[in-house]
């Protein structure tokens, strides 16, 4: 049984993986994978997670309205969102704070960087 | 018989110095009784000053104790001292060497994570699609452009260009030397030292700051060109290289069987042909 829970929304498969392995290294942290907004909302709608990380540019439904929708969400609405944006792209990234995500990484993903805020989100020594 | 020795008179003179002897018997016993006192006194002085003095000296031992103490505290303290830079040595050492194996973690998974998502998909679009995720995500680049080498060898025709100095790359001739025609006829990557700012693709031609050629049976089948970085990506890593290494080995391989598989047949149906390919080599093994 895990003691953490975390959803990774992201399109790029590669990018997914990068960050499914960086999460392997937390102990005892379960991972749900969905590759776009839409697929993670239909996660949310049935399971609870510890903590959300999601791409920000991503088709169907990007990472904006996903964290949008989260925070209007009364079960999710306390959920640490990490929004992952690229270099430069300020605006997106005070755009998704403004909107309530916890915390931002950017590309390229580094494994340290992914492990650290997770970490200090979910208080784990 | 004498007037003088007259019984009344001896009887008188026997009180006489029976009296004076008892008076002096009084004086000498109070003197004594004084010289007792006074020595007495004295006693008492003495036994205050050997008090006093048994306190000091055990005052002085409690001191002296006291030091001994403080020298071994002391003693203790550069013991601890020294014992506590070491550990700081060694909990530097540690920092560092884990560092060392998080930064090779995170290496070994980009070369993992690229080498598996290249060698998963069949489908063209997203064989490109992947080349390029791995040349933005993994590496940090911003342009480049996939050339396919013509079947003759003799020109490159640009199949994929991404970012802005990419756009509108032109043909390149394989037959007039060249850094991108080297790298074609060596298979072997190239990576500038010195990464210069990209400028537009105009009548000077491409200014690549890397050549990755895409090398299947000893051929280059395909070339990438490598012309920008991602603002915040200042010099190369040693991943990039390695990197690069696998996309000229493992990319090749992907574009090929991309190409070779035909969607609306399948993957099993695919293999038939080479099933065929298998039979023809093993005959022409056997004679």
């Amino acid at each position: 049984m895990a003691d953490y829970s975390c959803l990774v929304v992201e399109d790029s498969p590669m990018m997914r993986q990068l960050i499914v392995f960086a999460l392997a290294r937390i102990r005892n942290m379960a991972v749900t994978e969905a590759d776009d907004g839409i697929a993670g909302l239909k996660r949310l709608a049935s399971e609870r997670f510890d903590i959300i990380i999601t791409d920000i540019n991503m088709p169907i439904m990007d990472g904006l309205k996903l964290v949008k929708r989260v925070r209007m969400d009364e079960r999710h609405k306390d959920t640490p969102v990490i929004v992952i944006t690229t270099e430069g792209s300020s605006e997106d990234r005070e755009r998704a704070m403004a909107l309530g995500a916890s915390a931002y990484i950017t590309k390229p993903i580094q494994a340290p960087q992914v492990i650290a805020k997770v970490k200090e989100l979910l208080k784990i020594e | 018989m004498s007037k003088s020795d007259h019984p009344h008179d001896l009887t008188a003179r026997r009180e006489e110095f029976l009296r004076s002897f008892v008076r002096r018997g009084v004086e000498l016993t109070e003197e004594l009784l004084g010289e007792n006192r006074v020595l007495q006194e004295r006693l008492m002085s003495l036994e205050q000053d050997n008090a006093r003095m048994r306190a000091q000296l055990a005052s002085d031992d409690a001191i002296r104790e006291l030091l001994t103490k403080i020298e071994a505290l002391e003693r203790e303290r550069q013991l601890l001292m020294s014992r506590s830079t070491q550990l700081e040595t060694v909990s530097r050492q540690a920092e560092g060497r884990y560092r060392e194996i998080e930064h090779d973690l995170t290496e070994l998974a980009s070369l993992y994570v690229a080498g598996d998502q290249l060698a998963s998909h069949l489908e063209p679009r997203r064989v490109v699609r992947n080349i390029r995720e791995l040349l933005e995500q993994l590496v940090g680049v911003r342009s480049f452009v996939l050339y396919r080498v013509e079947p003759s060898g003799a020109r490159a025709v640009p199949l994929a260009t991404h970012g802005p100095a990419g756009e509108g790359a032109p043909a390149i001739s394989l037959t007039e030397g060249g850094p991108i025609a080297d790298a074609c006829l060596t298979g072997v990557v190239w990576v500038a030292d010195r990464i210069e700012p990209a400028g537009p693709v105009g009548a000077a031609g491409l200014k690549p700051i890397a050549i990755v050629p895409l090398v299947a049976a000893d051929q280059a089948v395909a070339v990438i060109v490598v012309l920008e970085l991602l603002p915040h990506k200042a010099r190369w890593e040693a991943v990039d290289r390695e990197l690069f290494k696998l996309l000229s080995r493992r990319a090749p391989v992907s574009l090929i069987a991309s190409g070779l598989h035909k969607s609306d047949v399948g993957p099993r149906a695919a293999l038939s042909s080479f099933d065929e390919a298998l039979q023809v080599s093993t005959r022409e093994g056997r004679g």
